[in-house]
């Protein structure tokens, strides 16, 4: 019996070592407070959570009071543009997630209004992705902190474990660390866009932008002649995923928290490069709950989606479609 | 709580260390930190489910009692009935209530009848259709006179709530289960050693297999209207593959931690989709529920005895049942009525026990007649597995309707090879693969891992497990 328990006490030892090791190197930057969670490594952090952080660290300094939310699409509207439209009081915060849903926006502002934050501004940027994206989505880069989502905080820092104890992880990791080269094979757990995050949660993509202003031609043809920027197909997608009972229920949420902060809003459907409508019945439910003033589409094909020089790449576009489409919203 | 969690591997220890240092010397107190660690094993999920299977153990216990005692048939009857009567009443009303409500309505519509339902939101107790079929098997043994009563109770909550198989089986027989929990357990090593084997296999078929094929299923089923042609056939077999990873995966978990506490378990899979048959299917596929429809409910109604009528109303009403035991909706009933269709004509020819040999036995793979009678029953059971696995008979329809529409066209093909290159991956087929292979090698054994690598070298063996662990 004894010999029994010590076996199998070696037999996990190996894994508690691993596990130990995860939590003092912190790859993720999860189990350890930081200064700033971009500077130095290049490894992709859960946004949502680096988020949270960020604002919980700074909002009883810098009072914020108006929020952009959305996925990192929404990074496109800078709170510094954005202010511009605002009246002078207003603290814009940036409180978005990678692969955003309603299901994380509906979240986020319950937490500010249980945190009894004030919620004067709010500019939600939405997509089809968005709008069925009602569940806590599974995966270390997008799975939702238990102080928004109120799940199973062993289910979230699970997640990062499962990714450590990933053999690809581990040996890229590993590679990483000891050559401080980043490789192809390193793909998409490393992320070297390079990025800077300002106070108001902000994301810029140095890289991209330095590689667009110094050779804007070739950015788009290597890029064009990858496929990234393939040939689009105007067409209306069969609906399946029809507006299911949560979608309603999220946004009625939504709106409910809205109304109760007497938060003036705006919801932008973003110009998306595949140039897909968002269907109408979306259309006309968002309509239908946050007043037809308050919503603007810009899916499909128009000016903003047509010109791959609107693009990063064929899943964002830049700052500056973001501020002409300001300007058309708030006037 | 749920075996692929960290709450389980936390309580699991901790039980297993009472249970062997504190507690090794007692078979009463044994028995008791078993019904205390069930109860709190089961009350994980909701406090509330305890009153329910305490009742239906407090039921059980003493109709067992009664009927042993009880002289006058007709009495025996009633306190039978009263054990069957309340044990379906809770199934009946916690998973079915909503169904035969949305149903009645449903039919009255049809006749332009607009009804005003009460739907009720009704909680679905973890595990309700396993724990009143097992407590039902001991009343209706003991009525049988196959059994005789206990007169211990904690015995018995024991044998009810007895944690590793509460929530998804097997469903044990009183006559096996019940009188280990009255024989001194000894610390036996190479079975505790044996059952970690099997838990660790059933820990790979839930979380590598399951997990990974319900991201596809999912993702096809849940978007049928995206998809055509032969990508719907990845969906269904993904789905195919996902069933079984989690039911005998947890069945094999259930099995193994028994072990660890010195208890046997009745097998419940035995490699299903290497059967040769839908007959030889149906002796493999989760065999607890399949023995409990034939001893409870064919036999008492005639069986394979009688005029072929009577034979093909106990096969449709057994499959029915079995089908509407998974779930309550019109797809598991037609899951269940397809699975009759399937299994009657090999009865009604007397084929249906053709294949009840060991699979290519002595042989390292089948032959060819073998291998295209397991690919054939493969096929059937896979496209039963789509009316399981469908929301609603108009998914059901639209499933087909999308994949027959779509093998039409040459990019049926190319876009079922594009969704298992990008979607599923190449990784994740050679896992399958893999998983086939070990399945195969270990078909004749309790469970695949109980041979393999056994005699090979320390370090083979271990960096297997470490490779399945991981």
């Amino acid at each position: 019996m004894i010999r029994f328990v010590i076996k199998v006490c070696l037999f996990f030892l190996p894994f508690i070592v691993i596990l130990g090791s995860v939590i003092l190197l912190d790859p993720f930057k999860v189990w350890f407070e930081y200064e700033d969670y971009y500077k130095e490594e290049v490894i992709s952090t859960n946004r949502e959570n680096v988020c949270l952080k960020l604002f919980e660290k700074g909002y009883t300094k810098y009072k914020f009071n108006s929020f952009i939310l959305g996925s990192s699409r929404s990074q496109a509207f800078k709170t510094r543009e954005w202010s511009k439209y605002l009246d002078s009081t207003s603290r814009p915060f940036h409180f978005d997630a990678s692969g955003e849903g309603i299901y994380g926006i509906k979240n986020k502002l319950e937490y500010l209004d249980r945190i009894g934050n004030q919620i004067d501004n709010v500019l939600i940027i939405v997509d089809e992705n968005t709008l069925i994206t009602n569940y806590n989505r599974k995966g270390h880069l997008f799975i939702s902190p238990p102080t928004l989502s109120g799940e199973s905080n062993i289910e979230f820092h699970k997640s990062f474990f499962k990714t450590c104890l990933n053999p690809k992880f581990i040996y890229a990791y590993i590679d990483y660390k000891l050559t401080k080269k980043e490789k192809p094979y390193m793909g998409f757990l490393f992320n070297n866009m390079n990025c800077t995050v300002n106070y108001n949660g902000d994301v810029f993509y140095n890289r991209y932008d330095y590689s667009i202003r110094s050779d804007s031609l070739s950015y788009y043809k290597d890029l064009t002649s990858k496929g990234v920027f393939y040939q689009r197909k105007n067409e209306r997608k069969d609906i399946y995923s029809m507006i299911s009972e949560i979608e309603e229920h999220q946004l009625k949420v939504i709106y409910r928290i809205l109304k109760k902060h007497n938060t003036k809003y705006k919801i932008v459907v973003s110009p998306l490069y595949d140039q897909r409508p968002l269907n109408i019945e979306r259309v006309n439910l968002l309509n239908k709950l946050f007043g037809k003033e308050n919503v603007f589409d810009f899916s499909g094909s128009n000016q903003y989606t047509e010109s791959v020089g609107n693009f990063y790449e064929s899943s964002h576009y830049r700052p500056h479609v973001a501020n002409e489409i300001m300007k058309i919203v708030y006037n | 709580m749920i075996f692929n969690s960290i709450d389980f591997a936390l309580f699991l220890p901790i039980v297993f260390l009472l249970y062997w240092f504190f507690f090794k010397n007692s078979i009463r107190f044994q028995n008791i930190l078993i019904v205390v660690a069930s109860y709190v094993f089961y009350g994980w999920w909701d406090w509330r489910f305890l009153f329910l299977i305490f009742f239906s153990t407090l039921v059980d216990f003493f109709v067992g009692l009664k009927l042993k005692d009880e002289k006058s048939n007709r009495r025996r009857i009633i306190f039978l009935g009263t054990s069957v009567f309340i044990n379906l009443g809770l199934l009946f009303f916690f998973k079915y209530y909503n169904f035969f409500l949305d149903s009645f309505v449903s039919s009255f519509s049809f006749f332009g009848v607009q009804l005003n339902g009460n739907h009720l939101n009704i909680i679905l107790p973890v595990g309700i259709s396993f724990y009143t079929f097992q407590t039902m098997s001991y009343t209706i043994d003991v009525y049988k006179r196959k059994l005789d009563p206990t007169k211990d109770f904690i015995a018995f909550s024991a044998f009810v709530s007895f944690f590793p198989q509460l929530v998804a089986g097997p469903i044990e027989r009183a006559s096996n289960l019940l009188p280990q929990f009255f024989e001194k357990r000894k610390f036996d090593y190479n079975k505790a050693v044996d059952g970690l084997r099997q838990i660790l296999w059933g820990l790979f078929k839930k979380v590598v297999i399951a997990d990974n094929c319900a991201e596809i299923a999912n993702q096809i089923f849940n978007n049928t209207g995206d998809y055509s042609g032969f990508t719907l056939i990845i969906g269904a077999i993904a789905f195919t593959f996902q069933i079984y990873g989690d039911f005998s995966g947890y069945s094999d978990i259930a099995i193994g931690v028994s072990r660890l506490f010195g208890f046997d378990l009745m097998q419940n899979f035995k490699n299903p989709y290497f059967s040769r048959d839908i007959a030889e299917f149906w002796r493999r596929w989760h065999i607890s529920l399949s023995t409990w429809f034939r001893d409870y409910v064919y036999i008492p109604l005639g069986g394979s005895r009688g005029n072929k009528w009577k034979i093909v109303r106990n096969i449709f009403i057994i499959f029915l049942l079995s089908g509407f035991w998974h779930g309550a909706n019109w797809t598991f009933i037609a899951w269940g009525g397809l699975n009759a269709l399937y299994f009657l004509p090999l009865l009604l020819v007397s084929k249906n026990r053709k294949n009840i040999d060991e699979i290519s036995y002595g042989r390292n793979l089948p032959k060819f007649r073998e291998f295209t009678s397991i690919l054939l029953t493969f096929s059937l059971t896979v496209f039963a597995w789509v009316f399981f696995r469908a929301e609603s008979m108009n998914h059901v329809f639209l499933f087909f309707k999308r994949f027959l529409n779509g093998i039409q066209f040459k990019s049926s093909y190319i876009d079922a090879y594009n969704f298992m290159y990008w979607e599923i991956g190449i990784e994740l087929i050679l896992i399958i693969i893999v998983f086939i292979i070990i399945e195969w090698i270990g078909r004749h054994n309790k469970h695949s891992l109980e041979k393999i690598l056994v005699n090979q070298n320390k370090v083979y063996r271990y960096i297997f497990y470490y490779f399945n662990y991981i």
